[in-house]
C-alpha cells in the first residue's frame, strides 16, 4: 500500500479515537460488589499484595519493613510491595494508579476521603461484624462508613489540641487554661507581646486554613454537612462564628497569619515565639528530634479545644485509613494483612515509630507511646475526637477550593458573608454532580 | 498522477542536458537512461520518507494523538472512574463561569507581561556585556546560565529560603540591614504573585542571554565599523544596529517564553501551591487541580483545549507585534 499523507492522517485519527475510546471505558473493570472474605485462613493465602501508604516516612519505614511486614510475610508467604507517596500527592497517585490499571491493594488515606472514594467505588466493603468485634469507639469510625456500610478502618489518628508554655502562662499570671472560645480569645491577647503571638492556629504545623475552620466549625457547633451528606451546613451560623473568631483575634494580634516554620525549621512554638499552639500528635517525633526538652514531664501542657456554645470541648480528628481496593486481584490477601495491620501489638508498633495515635486504648503496653506526652493526651479524650472533616462523598472536589476560599477571607480578601456564599455554591457545585 | 509527474520530470532533465554545452555532455554511452534515472528518484523519495518517518510518528502518536484525544474527552463528564460520557459544550460552559480558572489565566498573563519583558531586557543587557573580551567572560556566562539548568524543584526550595518570612529567610536579613521588613512574601496574597515573578524573572535570563549572545555574535561586525567610521556612539549602535538585528532572536525568545510561561507548574506547585487565597494560581496548576483532586477530567481536557488556543492566540499577536523573518 502507498504510504501517502492522507492515509498517514487517517491512520493517526483511527489511532488516536482508539486511545480516546479506550480511555474512556476503563472504568468498566470497576466491581465494588465483591466484598472482603477476612475468614479466610490466612496460612492459605498467596501472591503478593501493594500496599500504597502516605505515612512512614523517613527512619519510620525501617519500621514498617522489619516490625509490619515482615511477621506477616513470614507467617503467610504472602509478599507485600510499599509505594510510599506524599500526603499531597496521594490523591493524584490512587487517581492516576486507577487510569493505568495499577493501583495498590491495601490503600492509606485520611480522614474524610472514604465516603467519595466509596461512591466511586474504588474502595471495597468491610464485613461490618468484624469491625463491631474490635470494639474501637464510635467517635473514631464515624469517617469510615458510606451509606451505612464500612469502606475502611482507621490505623492511626492525628488527633489536633492546644498545647501551651506554662511558664509564660505562670509570667502574665494566668493560672489555668481557658474553657471557652471568648477566654481562648482572652487569653490569646494577654500572651501576646514582646515578639511572641499567643495563639499558634494557622501556621503549617497543625494542618491547613480548612482545617482550621472546620475544628472550630464543631467548636461552635456546626458540621459541614448534613447526616446524608447531601446538604452543606458549613456556611450557616456556626461557621459565620468561626471565621469571625479567627478575624477578630488576628485583629487584636492574638493570631498572626503569617506566623510562619520554614521547611524542615521548628515550629514558632518550639521556638518559643507562641504561647499557645494547635498541635497533633504526630508532631512529637519532631519535638523529640529538634525539641527535646519539650518533651520533659512539665515543659508543655496541654488542654482541648473549649466550646464556643457552652457543650463539651472537642478534638480534631485527622488520621490515617486503611481500606481494600475494589479492583485488588487479591482481595482476600489484601485483607488478611489489613487484620494483621489492626492487631493491637502491630497497632502499638506502628504508631510508636509515626507518633500517632492508636485507634484504640487496647494496646499492650508500649514505652514509646506511654512516654509520648501528647499521645496520651489524645488517648484519655479520646471520646472528644468528634471533629473531623468530611461527611460528603462530594468532600474531594470541596476539599481542594476550601482551602483558598477560608484563605480569602483571613487575608481580606472577601467578607466573611462572601466567604460563606461560596462555601456554599462551593458545595452545592459538587454535590450536584453526585 | 505518479507517471504524470515522473514524465514531466523526465521531460525536464532532458531538457537541461540538451541546453549543456556539447563539451559538458556525458558520452551516450556514459548517460544513465532515464528508467534508471527515475528509479533513482524514487529510491531517494522512499529514503526521504523513510528518515522522516521517525519523527513524523512521534510527532503524530505522541502530540498529535494526545491533542485529539484531550479534543474528544473535553466534550465529556469523565472521572476516571466511570465511562466518560458525552455532554457536548457543557464542560466551556463550565469554564465561562469558572472564576478561579480565568484568575489563574489572568495570573499567567501578569506573570507575562511583567516577568518576560524585564528579563529580555536584562537577557540582553547580559549578552551584549558579556559578547564583549572581558576577564572572567566564561564564569559570568556560567552564572547567569546556571539557574536555567538547574531543577526547578531546587530553585523553588532555594527560593522558599530566600522568601521565608522569619529571621532566617536571606531576603528578610538583607532587608533587616536596611531597616525594611520582615516581609511574609509568599503568604500575603498582595505580595506572593510578585515572589513568583521575580523568581520567574531571575529563572528565565540564562537561556534568553544564550539565544542573545548567538545572535550577536553572528552580527555582520562591517555595520559596526561603517557606524564607527559613522561616528556612532555606543548607545546609537544598540538601537539602530543591535536591537534592530535581533530582532527574530527577539521574536523567537517571545514567542518560547510566553508558551513556557503559561506552561509553568512545578514552581508554583512547590513555592505557593496557587496560595494564598488562591493568589498565585496558574492555569497549569488550576487544570492539576481540576483533573487530579477534583476528579473532573473532562473539565480538566477543556481548560487544556482553551489553553492551546490562548497559546495560538498570543503566537499569533507576537508575530503581528515583534515581527520576525519568514524563516522565523
Amino acid at each position: 500500500m502507498a504510504l501517502s499523507r492522507r492515509t498517514l492522517f487517517t491512520a493517526a485519527g483511527a489511532g488516536a479515537v482508539g486511545i480516546g475510546g479506550s480511555s474512556c471505558g476503563s472504568g468498566g473493570a470497576v466491581d465494588p460488589s465483591e466484598t472482603v472474605d477476612l475468614d479466610v485462613d490466612p496460612a492459605s493465602l498467596s501472591g503478593e499484595i501493594g500496599l500504597l501508604t502516605p505515612d512512614f516516612i523517613g527512619d519510620d519505614r525501617l519500621v514498617l519493613d522489619a516490625d509490619v511486614i515482615a511477621p506477616f510475610t513470614e507467617g503467610t508467604g504472602i509478599s507485600v510491595a510499599v509505594d510510599q507517596v506524599d500526603w499531597n500527592k496521594l490523591n493524584e497517585k490512587i487517581s492516576t494508579g486507577i487510569a493505568g490499571g495499577i493501583i495498590a491493594d491495601l490503600i492509606m488515606t485520611g480522614v474524610g476521603w472514604t465516603q467519595p472514594f466509596a461512591e466511586k467505588g474504588i474502595f471495597a466493603e468491610i464485613p461490618a461484624d468484624y469491625i463491631e468485634s474490635l470494639g474501637f469507639d464510635e467517635s473514631v469510625l464515624s469517617s469510615t462508613q458510606f451509606e451505612g456500610k464500612y469502606y475502611s478502618l482507621p490505623q492511626a489518628l492525628d488527633l489536633r489540641f492546644f498545647a501551651y508554655h506554662p511558664d509564660r502562662f505562670a509570667e502574665r499570671g494566668i493560672t489555668e487554661p481557658p474553657t471557652t472560645l471568648d477566654e481562648l480569645a482572652q487569653v490569646a491577647e494577654e500572651l501576646t507581646g514582646d515578639g511572641v503571638v499567643g495563639l499558634d492556629y494557622l501556621s503549617g504545623s497543625a494542618g491547613s486554613a480548612r482545617q482550621a475552620f472546620v475544628f472550630l466549625l464543631y467548636a461552635f457547633g456546626g458540621r459541614m454537612f448534613s447526616e446524608d451528606g447531601l446538604t452543606p451546613r458549613l456556611h450557616e451560623e456556626p461557621g459565620r462564628l468561626a471565621l469571625q473568631w479567627m478575624l477578630d483575634l488576628m485583629s487584636t494580634g492574638g493570631i498572626n497569619y503569617n506566623l510562619r516554620a520554614a521547611e524542615g525549621q521548628p515550629s514558632p512554638f518550639q521556638r518559643r515565639r507562641a504561647a499557645i499552639s494547635l498541635v497533633a500528635t504526630g508532631n512529637w517525633p519532631t519535638w523529640k528530634t529538634m525539641t527535646p526538652e519539650l518533651c520533659e514531664e512539665g515543659a508543655v501542657e496541654m488542654f482541648l479545644m473549649p466550646s464556643g456554645v457552652g457543650g463539651d470541648p472537642v478534638m480534631f480528628q485527622g488520621g490515617t485509613f486503611l481500606s481494600i481496593s475494589s479492583l485488588s486481584q487479591n482481595k482476600d490477601a489484601a485483607g488478611a494483612f489489613m487484620k494483621h495491620m489492626l492487631d493491637p501489638e502491630i497497632l502499638g508498633i506502628a504508631n510508636a515509630a509515626t507518633g500517632k495515635v492508636p485507634p484504640t486504648p487496647d494496646i499492650p503496653e508500649n514505652p514509646k507511646i506511654a512516654h509520648n506526652l501528647l499521645t496520651s493526651f489524645a488517648l484519655e479524650n479520646l471520646p472528644y475526637a468528634g471533629a473531623t472533616e468530611g461527611g460528603s462523598a462530594a468532600y474531594m472536589e470541596v476539599r481542594t477550593n476550601l482551602d483558598g476560599i477560608v484563605e480569602s477571607c483571613l487575608t481580606k480578601r472577601s467578607t466573611v458573608t462572601e466567604t460563606l456564599a461560596d462555601m456554599k455554591s462551593l458545595c452545592d457545585d459538587a454535590i450536584s454532580r453526585l | 498522477m505518479s507517471t504524470t509527474v515522473a514524465r514531466t520530470e523526465a521531460a525536464v532533465d532532458e531538457d537541461r542536458s540538451r541546453r549543456r554545452p556539447a563539451s559538458r555532455r556525458r558520452p551516450a554511452s556514459r548517460r544513465r537512461p532515464a528508467s534508471r534515472r527515475r528509479s533513482v528518484r524514487r529510491a531517494e523519495h522512499r529514503w526521504g520518507l523513510l528518515l522522516a518517518a521517525p519523527a513524523t510518528l512521534h510527532t503524530l502518536l505522541w502530540i498529535g494523538a494526545p491533542i485529539l484525544v484531550a479534543i474528544i474527552l473535553s466534550f465529556t463528564a469523565y472521572d476516571i472512574i466511570h465511562p466518560a460520557e458525552f455532554i457536548g459544550l457543557r464542560n466551556y460552559a463550565t469554564i465561562f463561569t469558572d472564576e478561579l480558572f480565568w484568575r489563574s489565566v489572568l495570573h499567567n498573563v501578569v506573570i507575562a507581561a511583567i516577568g518576560i519583558p524585564i528579563s529580555m531586557f536584562l537577557a540582553l543587557v547580559f549578552a551584549v556585556l558579556l559578547n564583549r573580551s572581558l576577564p572572567g567572560q566564561g564564569i559570568f556566562r556560567v552564572m547567569v546560565f546556571l539557574p536555567h539548568i538547574t531543577a526547578t524543584v531546587a530553585v523553588a526550595m532555594i527560593w522558599l529560603w530566600i522568601y521565608n518570612p522569619s529571621q532566617s529567610g536571606l531576603m528578610n536579613i538583607v532587608l533587616g540591614t536596611l531597616g525594611i521588613g520582615p516581609f511574609p512574601f509568599l503568604t500575603d496574597p498582595d505580595l506572593a504573585l510578585g515572589a513568583v515573578i521575580l523568581v520567574t524573572i531571575w529563572q528565565g535570563i540564562g537561556l534568553k542571554m544564550l539565544i542573545y549572545l548567538a545572535a550577536l555574535q553572528g552580527l555582520d561586525a562591517q555595520l559596526y565599523e561603517a557606524a564607527d567610521l559613522d561616528g556612532a556612539s555606543f548607545v546609537q549602535k544598540f538601537f539602530r544596529i543591535t536591537v534592530p538585528m535581533l530582532r527574530p532572536a527577539t521574536f523567537f525568545i517571545l514567542i518560547t517564553s510566553l508558551i513556557a510561561n503559561f506552561q509553568t507548574f512545578d514552581l508554583i506547585y512547590i513555592l505557593t501551591e496557587g496560595g494564598p487565597a488562591n493568589s498565585t494560581s496558574v492555569v497549569t496548576y488550576r487544570i492539576y487541580q481540576t483533573a487530579f483532586q477534583e476528579f473532573r477530567v473532562g473539565l480538566a481536557n477543556a481548560q487544556s483545549v482553551i489553553l492551546l488556543l490562548i497559546l495560538i492566540v498570543f503566537a499569533f499577536l507576537s508575530r503581528r507585534i515583534v515581527g520576525g523573518t519568514d524563516g522565523d
